[in-house]
């Protein structure tokens, strides 16, 4: 045996049933008190001894063999945040009385929970999980001892395997009115310039070959000398892509921004985590409606999703926020190329705006054709850095230099509104854009 | 068929070191009662709280040990009270250290868990008493050398095999 076998081996406890401390003192103190006392005469000591030569008795009578086990049902992938019920199945060895395992408690949230003491049993145990930040995550992991009788003899601890789910964003009911109403089951709802089939009256014009003739407005023609038809706008799907800033993750505190967040996707109520909130719940309510959305990674063009339709659009884009938030951080300049967007499509750039890059390249989506909607996610209660004389210098640098760049945006026509109470903002923003002479599909 | 547990929330497993500590000072109680003071006690104590904080130690074995020896050579009768209510609190002490000892102090425990234990205790005791009792009948004077061996080969016996009993099979 190798030196480091031999130092392997002393740290590490032989697999298999094993007696403890309990054991031994039971062992110990019944044999050496009933032996003392009867050497010595003493019938107080012989009695104080009988009770543990009784309970080492019976625990050799019920001596646990075989390897117990604890299985974990598989979770699913994926989840809505809020409360989930997994199981756990227990095979105990014979003789085994006690379980102690580890599970999350009823009420607790985002937490391995603590350890169970529990009588061994075959029934399955029942767990409910609780995660309500969304992002990737452990629910559970079931480390796990059995014991004998007496908790004399243990068989473990076992580290359990580590069952995790990646908790979808959660997406926010907009305000009514923010999109364009319609009924279900349509498709296209958006007026063009084009002409087409809708109801809304674009044009009279004169009869032209080609026209049909159900098209031809009588009232006009016979008060004219030629025929005329009435023309009507076309109605197409908005391409709405979602440019999700990525590179930086700041919290209301400015001392936390160079710090981490270990065990999080994200700081909870920083910019990204605004963010992704505010592109699932904008995301669900355009493809509700029947729009295409796709999503840009200003940090990591390669994570990005085509714009799409429908319900398992909005599951990929939720997963792949996830996604994005995951392998979040710096990178040198954000990318919102010409071939991310479709002609004529809504972005919504969701960033912090305290770089200039980001305010260039939303400067040019919008030069090449695209409206362009700015969603500043910046915590609004910025606390300055205490430890630092300069602390509230710099913040009320960094808040002068953003509102500076905010002000570029609105100058070349980009729309800068704050992500606040449920996206009212943003609302009453797309509401003024769709307005008639300012359609929203060019 | 088995049935599905739903878990609930539990006891703080504080409760069996508090169960413990109850046991502990209810034994220093009645060694104080007994006669025993000064040094002897505040190591008791000592010993009692290293048992309280750390089950899974040899602090639990001392305790007992200090409780009984100190009892055993105390003057008095051997049946008198003290050692009657020293029984089943010494007991005590080592069942909870045992059960404490098996998870952290800020686990949860589930009363149904102790149903079994709480059982095999009554039943250990009742055992013991049975023994007071026939102690209680059998006569005083001194005990022939051949029945002490053979009640000292018996406890080595028994020795013995927990011994080869608790070694791992296979």
């Amino acid at each position: 045996m190798s030196r480091a076998d031999r130092i392997k081996a002393a740290f590490t406890r032989p697999a298999g049933w094993r007696a403890t401390d309990a054991y031994a003192r039971a062992v110990l103190l019944g044999v050496g008190l009933v032996v003392l006392g009867s050497l010595l005469h003493q019938v107080e000591l012989v009695l104080f001894g009988a009770p543990f030569v009784i309970s080492v008795l019976f625990a050799l009578a019920t001596r646990p063999s075989g390897t117990p086990t604890v299985t974990v049902r598989a979770l699913p992938r994926t989840a809505e945040p809020g409360a989930a019920t997994t199981g756990i199945e227990v095979d105990p060895a014979s003789g085994t009385e006690f379980l102690a395992v580890r599970l999350p408690a009823p009420g607790t949230s985002g937490d391995l929970g603590p350890v169970h003491l529990l009588p061994a049993t075959t029934d399955p145990i029942v767990v409910k999980l609780r995660r309500e930040a969304w992002g990737d995550g452990v629910d559970l992991r079931a480390d796990h001892l059995f014991a004998g009788p007496d908790g004399l003899l243990v068989h473990g601890p076992e580290v359990g395997v580590e069952r995790g789910r990646v908790v979808l964003p959660p997406v926010d009911a907009l305000p009514a009115g923010l999109l364009p109403a319609r009924a279900a089951g349509l498709v296209g709802v958006h007026r063009t310039r084009r002409p087409g089939d809708s109801t809304e009256l674009r044009d009279i014009r004169a009869f032209q070959p080609g026209d049909r003739l159900r098209r031809i407005d009588w009232r006009v023609s016979l008060r004219s000398p030629t025929l005329h038809v009435r023309e009507h706008h076309a109605e197409a799907d908005a391409d709405v892509v979602l440019a999700l800033d990525t590179r930086l993750d700041l919290g209301s505190s400015v001392a936390d921004w160079s710090t981490g967040h270990p065990g999080r996707t994200s700081r909870p109520g920083g910019s990204l985590d605004t963010a992704v909130r505010a592109a699932a719940s904008l995301a669900a309510g355009y493809l509700q409606q029947g729009d295409r959305v796709g999503l840009a990674d200003l940090g990591r063009p390669q994570l990005g999703v085509r714009p799409g339709i429908g319900r398992r659009q909005l599951l990929r884009l939720r997963n792949q926020l996830v996604v994005c938030a995951r392998s979040a951080g710096w990178a040198p300049k954000p990318v919102l190329n010409r071939h991310q967007i479709p002609h004529g499509a809504l972005v919504v750039v969701l960033s912090p705006f305290l770089d200039d890059h980001v305010v260039e390249v939303a400067i040019q989506a919008a030069r090449r054709g695209s409206l362009v909607l700015a969603v500043d996610v910046l915590p609004t209660d910025l606390r300055p850095d205490t430890e630092t004389p300069w602390g509230a210098g710099a913040l009320r640098i960094i808040v002068l230099e953003q509102r500076t760049r905010i002000a570029a945006l609105k100058q070349h026509g980009v729309a800068v509104v704050p992500w606040d109470e449920r996206g009212r903002s943003v609302a009453t923003t797309l509401r003024h854009a769709n307005r008639p002479g300012r359609p929203v599909v060019r | 068929m088995t049935t599905p547990v739903h878990l609930p929330a539990g006891l703080p497993a504080w409760t069996l070191r508090a169960a413990a500590a109850l046991a502990c000072g209810a034994t220093g109680v009645v060694l104080a009662a007994n006669g025993v003071q000064g040094v002897a006690l505040v190591l008791f104590a000592l010993v009692s709280a290293a048992a309280v904080a750390v089950p899974a130690s040899a602090a639990p074995a001392l305790v007992i040990g200090m409780a009984a020896i100190t009892t055993a050579f105390t003057e008095g009768d051997p049946l008198r009270p003290s050692v009657l209510v020293l029984l089943p609190l010494l007991h005590l002490v080592h069942l909870t250290s045992a059960l404490a000892a098996l998870v952290p102090p800020r686990s949860r425990l589930h009363v149904s868990a102790l149903r079994a234990p709480a059982g095999r205790l009554l039943l250990t005791q009742a055992l013991t008493f049975t023994l007071v009792g026939v102690t209680a009948f059998l006569p005083e004077h001194g005990t022939d050398p051949v029945v002490e061996v053979a009640g000292l080969a018996t406890a080595v016996a028994l020795a013995v095999a927990a011994v080869v009993l608790m070694r791992p099979r296979g």
